[in-house]
């Protein structure tokens, strides 16, 4: 009888302890599901490396293409950079006379992805570097064209990355030649949607969107995406945008942590 | 005794190893093709123990795939592993109806059935804790994962009831 009645405890316990899982404090179970992502990212990253090889080879064309474009784009920037620099001196020497004391260095830490989301509900990534190498929650993420997203869970040797198209993700932000603001928040399509643009917004299929200052995490002027679509919210009386990621947040393989 | 002890762990630890590969398909799948070509290889991993071995490997593998899927997933933990679990349990009570039909048939009407309340099961739970857009996870979402998983599960039970002939689970 006892025999009996145990076993259906346990079967009424397996049902219960999920469900109390979702109604307890998530940040507990943090360390743990880190740990079982590091434990069975291998697999993932050992299968996917002759994958990614076969495909970097089947698409030479467009990676030589890149190349040359990417070559071009390096010469014209070096060339920005040098008189940008005379700029930058100039400014800290006028500066320093009127005794401004801020840091610009901004500490980075480099961290390669080391597992992804497949559900397809929200867009995370799991990158190597954790409390141990000093990332913490809410620390902003960024690759080398532009914002990647921003730190949600942290264990000992890795963290969890909220993508910039994660439904949850939000970020103050500007268009770039007409200085509109609005607000980039992801959706469940793969792009971002920017919203609450005045309804007499002057915006393009093509401008370019970067953060804007207002943005507590992320430095002001980094890349966001390129504006896709224009069309009035249905929600409210203001404009809204798609907005297509520079970086394609679930190819990323390395990124940097900005502390 | 022990023998039927040592044979229930192996079967728990090919289960948890099945789990791993098919996650490990699904990611890659992923990867390559994002939600278009998703399939819930989990949920047919839990639909077939549940009908070959009964609720008891079908837990086995409805928590392993939960807590695998809500390890990587962005979500709150408990996600999966709250909708797999409930899913082996809603999956005993259909049976009971579907108890004395064609064998092929009743397969595949649980089978989908059990896909399409998976899927609602985790719309819903994302809907009470996340602001989900319903047309947009419709579309993007449920449906492709739905459609594929429906295409293919007969040949992963095919794949899977070799793969359990071979390791005699």
């Amino acid at each position: 009888m006892f025999k009996r009645n145990k076993k259906y405890l346990v079967y009424l316990l397996v049902l219960i302890l999920p469900a109390l899982f979702l109604l307890s404090q998530q940040t507990a179970f943090s360390s743990f599901k880190l740990g079982i992502v590091q434990s069975n990212s291998l697999p993932v990253r050992i299968i996917l490396l002759p994958l990614l090889e076969l495909k970097k080879i089947v698409f030479y064309h467009a990676t030589y293409n890149e190349y040359t474009r990417l070559k071009n784009q390096v010469d014209a920037l070096k060339s920005k950079l040098s008189r940008q620099e005379e700029i930058f001196r100039e400014n800290a020497r006028l500066k320093e006379l009127l005794d401004f004391k801020k840091n610009t260095t901004i500490n980075l830490i480099a961290a390669d992805v080391i597992a992804r989301d497949p559900s397809g509900w929200t867009s995370a990534v799991i990158v190597d570097k954790g409390s141990r190498e000093g990332v913490r929650q809410g620390m902003a993420v960024v690759g080398a064209s532009g914002i990647i997203g921003r730190i949600v869970e942290v264990g000992k040797k890795a963290s969890k990355v909220m993508l910039l198209n994660d439904p949850g993700f939000s970020v103050a932000a500007v268009i770039e030649r007409s200085r509109e603001a609005g607000l980039i928040t992801g959706t469940l399509q793969g792009v971002c949607r920017m919203r609450y643009l005045s309804p007499q917004a002057d915006i393009k299929v093509g401008d370019r969107v970067i953060t804007s200052k207002l943005s507590s995490i992320f430095p002001e002027g980094l890349p966001i995406g390129e504006v896709i679509s224009v069309q009035e919210s249905q929600s409210s009386p203001t404009l809204e945008c798609f907005v297509k990621p520079i970086a394609s947040p679930s190819q990323i393989e390395e990124v940097l942590i900005k502390k | 005794m022990k023998k039927r002890n040592n044979l229930a762990v192996r079967k728990i630890f090919i289960i948890a190893a099945i789990s791993i590969v098919f996650f490990v398909a699904e990611s890659i799948l992923f990867y390559f093709f994002r939600s278009w070509v998703k399939p819930n290889l989990l949920i047919l991993l839990v639909i077939f123990f549940n009908m070959h071995q009964g609720i008891r490997y079908a837990l086995v593998a409805a928590v392993c795939a939960g807590v695998l899927k809500d390890s990587f997933s962005g979500s709150l933990f408990g996600l999966y592993l709250f909708s797999f679990v409930a899913c082996a349990y809603l999956m005993v009570a259909l049976k009971k109806y579907l108890f004395g039909m064609e064998f092929k048939f009743s397969t595949t009407l649980m089978t989908s059935v059990m896909i399409i309340v998976n899927a609602v099961m985790v719309f819903l739970l994302q809907s009470s804790y996340y602001t989900v857009d319903a047309r947009e996870a419709l579309i993007y979402i449920v449906l492709p994962e739905v459609i594929i998983t429906l295409l293919i599960f007969s040949f992963i039970f095919e794949k899977l009831k070799k793969c359990a002939l071979k390791f005699s689970v």
